[in-house]
C-alpha cells in the first residue's frame, strides 16, 4: 500500500509547526530515504506517520487500488506501520522473546534473521546498542508487513552494526514491505544508490527535507554530491 | 493468630476457627472479629500496595516510584485530615481517594514536562511536603479529640478493620488481579517507552485513565483503612526483582503479590509482638525499618534492568 500525506503539517503543537503543509506519496515496497539537517523535522514527520504524534493538520492514509486505511483505525494502522527510533529503549528487563511476543510470533524471526534467535532469552537491557537495535527492527517486522518507519536507526551504531541493520531492511523489502528511513549515513545511502542503479525495477526514492518542504533527489547520488548538498544550508 | 492479649492454645484456636467442640465465645469473637480481619487486611494491603508500586514504577519508568514517594499517600492523608479534623461528614475512603487522585493528576501532568525521572520524583516529594504542611495547619486548629484520632491513624495499623472492610480489601485484590491480567500486554509495551507504546497500538489516554483511577481508588481505600503506609509499595517489587528473573507483568504479579503479602504479615507480626511485650511499635516505624534499607540497596546496586 502506498503511504500518502496530503497537506500534512507536523510539529509538537499547532503554534509550532515544524514542517508542512506537505503532500507526498511513498510508493508501496522499496526503500525510501529521507535526508536533512538536524531540526528539519524528519523525526517529527516520521513519528507522526507512525502515530506516535498527532498530525497538526492535514491527512495521512495508506491506499492501494482496492482499499484505504487511516490512522484513526488504530488496530489496522498499527499492523500496517511500525516504528524504530534512533536509540533502542533503555532499562527494559523483558527478554528479547518477550519483546517480540508483544508484536507477533517470535518464531517468525528465525526465517528472516536466524542468528538473532541466539539472543531470544537475553534481556534487552543486557544487549549492546547494535544488538538491541536489530532486535527492535525484527520486532517492527513482526508488527507490520507493510511499512517500517525508522528514525536514524544507525545513528549510534558502529560500522559493522550499521551494515547489518541495512541488510536486515533488505529482507523486509524482499518480502514486499516498504521502508521509510531518515538517515545521516551517507556511506550507506551511496551503497543503496548503487544497488538501485543496478536493479532493473527500482522502487525506492531519495528525498531531502529542507525549509519545511520535501525535495526529491536523483536516485543515483554519490556521497560527495550529497554531503555537498547537505553542507550548503 | 494465636498471639495476642487473649491467649489461645492450639485446640482452642482450631475450635474457634472451625466451630468444632465447644469453643469459648470469647475465643470465637476474638478470632473472627479481630484476628482474622487483621490478618486479611495485612495480607491484602501488602498485595495491593506491592502491585501499585509495580504499576507506578512501570508508568513513570522509574525504579524509585511508589505511592509514598510520589506524594500520592500524602494526598490521601490530606483528604482524611479534611474529613476527620474539620468534621465534614464524608466516608474517609472517598476523601482519601479524592486526595490521591488529585495528587496523581498533578504528577501525571507534571511528568510530561520533565525529561528526567528524577525531576518527577522531586516534584512528588515537594507535593508531599506541601500537602504535609497543609495537614499540619489543619491539625493546629483541630479539636484535641479529633487530633488524637488522626494521629493514631497516621501511625498506620492493620488492626482497625472489621470483617467487612477486610473483605472489601480482598475484593479489591481480585479486581486488581483481573485488570493486571487484562492489561499486562499494555504494561509490558509501556516499558519500551511512550512513543513505542503509541506506535504499537496502546491507546494512551485510556491506559493512563485506567491506571489513574485504579491507583487512586486502591491507595485511597488502603490509606483510609490502614493509614498512610510507608515503603510497602516502593520496596515490594524490588524484593521480587531481587529473588526472581521474571520481568513481564504477568509473570511478576504473582511474585509481587506473594512478597507483598509476606511483608504485610511480617510487619504486622512485629507490631503484634511488640504489643505483647507492651512496647507498642507503630506499623509505619516497622515498615520504614524494613523499607529504607531496601531502597538504599536499590540505589547501591543501580541495576540496569529494574523494569
Amino acid at each position: 500500500m502506498n503511504l500518502n500525506a496530503v497537506n500534512l503539517v507536523v510539529g509538537h503543537s499547532r503554534t509550532n509547526a515544524l514542517l508542512g503543509p506537505l503532500t507526498h506519496v511513498w510508493k508501496a515496497g522499496g526503500m525510501h530515504l529521507l535526508l536533512g539537517g538536524n531540526g528539519a523535522g524528519k523525526s517529527t514527520l516520521l513519528r507522526t506517520l507512525a502515530n506516535a504524534l498527532p498530525a497538526q493538520s492535514g491527512d495521512i492514509s495508506m491506499s492501494n487500488d482496492d482499499q484505504g486505511i487511516r490512522p484513526e483505525d488504530r488496530s489496522t494502522w498499527t499492523k500496517s506501520i511500525a516504528f524504530v527510533s534512533s536509540r533502542p529503549p533503555h532499562q527494559v528487563g523483558l527478554t528479547v522473546e518477550e519483546v517480540w511476543a508483544l508484536s507477533g510470533h517470535p518464531e517468525e524471526v528465525r526465517a528472516w534473521h536466524p542468528d538473532l534467535m541466539d539472543l531470544a532469552k537475553s534481556r534487552l537491557s543486557e544487549l549492546s546498542d547494535g544488538q538491541a537495535q536489530q532486535v527492535m527492527v525484527a520486532r517492527a517486522m513482526l508488527q507490520s508487513n507493510r511499512w517500517l518507519v525508522l528514525d536514524e536507526p544507525t545513528a549510534f551504531l558502529d560500522v559493522q552494526a550499521q551494515r547489518r541493520l541495512w541488510s536486515m531492511l533488505d529482507v523486509h523489502v524482499e518480502r514486499g514491505g516498504g521502508v521509510l528511513m531518515a538517515t545521516h549515513d551517507l556511506w550507506g545511502v551511496e551503497r543503496w544508490s548503487q544497488a538501485q542503479s543496478e536493479a532493473t525495477l527500482a522502487k525506492g526514492s531519495l528525498a531531502l527535507i529542507r525549509g519545511g518542504e520535501i525535495h526529491e533527489l536523483p536516485l543515483h547520488s554519490s556521497k560527495e554530491d550529497l554531503s555537498e548538498l547537505l553542507a550548503t544550508g | 493468630m494465636r498471639l495476642g492479649e487473649v491467649p489461645m492454645d492450639g485446640s482452642g484456636w482450631w475450635d474457634a476457627l472451625l466451630g468444632t467442640g465447644t469453643p469459648s465465645s470469647l475465643h470465637t469473637t476474638v478470632l473472627w472479629e479481630v484476628r482474622i480481619p487483621r490478618a486479611l487486611t495485612a495480607l491484602a494491603a501488602g498485595v495491593l500496595l506491592g502491585w501499585l508500586g509495580m504499576l507506578l514504577q512501570t508508568w513513570f519508568r522509574n525504579p524509585l516510584a511508589g505511592p509514598g514517594v510520589l506524594g500520592i499517600t500524602s494526598g490521601g492523608s490530606l483528604g482524611v485530615a479534611l474529613a476527620v479534623l474539620t468534621g465534614v461528614t464524608m466516608p474517609t475512603w472517598i476523601a482519601a481517594s479524592a486526595g490521591c487522585l488529585v495528587v496523581l493528576l498533578m504528577i501525571a501532568g507534571a511528568a510530561k514536562r520533565f525529561a528526567s525521572p528524577v525531576t518527577t520524583l522531586v516534584f512528588g516529594l515537594m507535593v508531599s511536603y506541601a500537602v504535609g504542611s497543609a495537614v499540619t495547619l489543619l491539625q493546629a486548629s483541630a479539636s484535641a479529640e479529633s487530633l488524637q484520632t488522626f494521629t493514631f491513624w497516621g501511625m498506620g495499623t492493620f488492626g482497625k478493620s472489621t470483617m467487612w472492610q477486610a473483605g472489601s480489601m480482598v475484593a479489591l485484590v481480585l479486581i486488581c488481579a483481573l485488570w493486571l491480567v487484562r492489561r499486562s500486554g499494555w504494561l509490558d509495551t509501556w516499558t519500551l517507552g511512550e512513543d513505542m507504546a503509541r506506535t504499537m497500538g496502546v491507546p494512551q489516554a485510556q491506559f493512563q485513565g485506567e491506571l489513574l483511577l485504579l491507583s487512586g481508588v486502591v491507595v485511597g481505600w488502603v490509606t483510609s483503612l490502614c493509614g498512610p503506609l510507608a515503603f510497602l509499595g516502593l520496596a515490594t517489587p524490588h524484593v521480587h526483582r531481587f529473588f526472581s528473573k521474571a520481568r513481564s507483568h504477568r509473570a511478576m504479579m504473582g511474585g509481587v503479590a506473594m512478597w507483598g503479602g509476606i511483608l504485610g504479615l511480617l510487619a504486622d507480626g512485629v507490631v503484634r509482638v511488640t504489643d505483647a511485650v507492651a512496647s507498642h511499635w507503630p506499623l509505619n516505624a516497622v515498615l520504614a525499618l524494613f523499607g529504607a534499607p531496601v531502597v538504599l540497596a536499590v540505589l547501591w546496586k543501580r541495576t540496569h534492568d529494574w523494569s
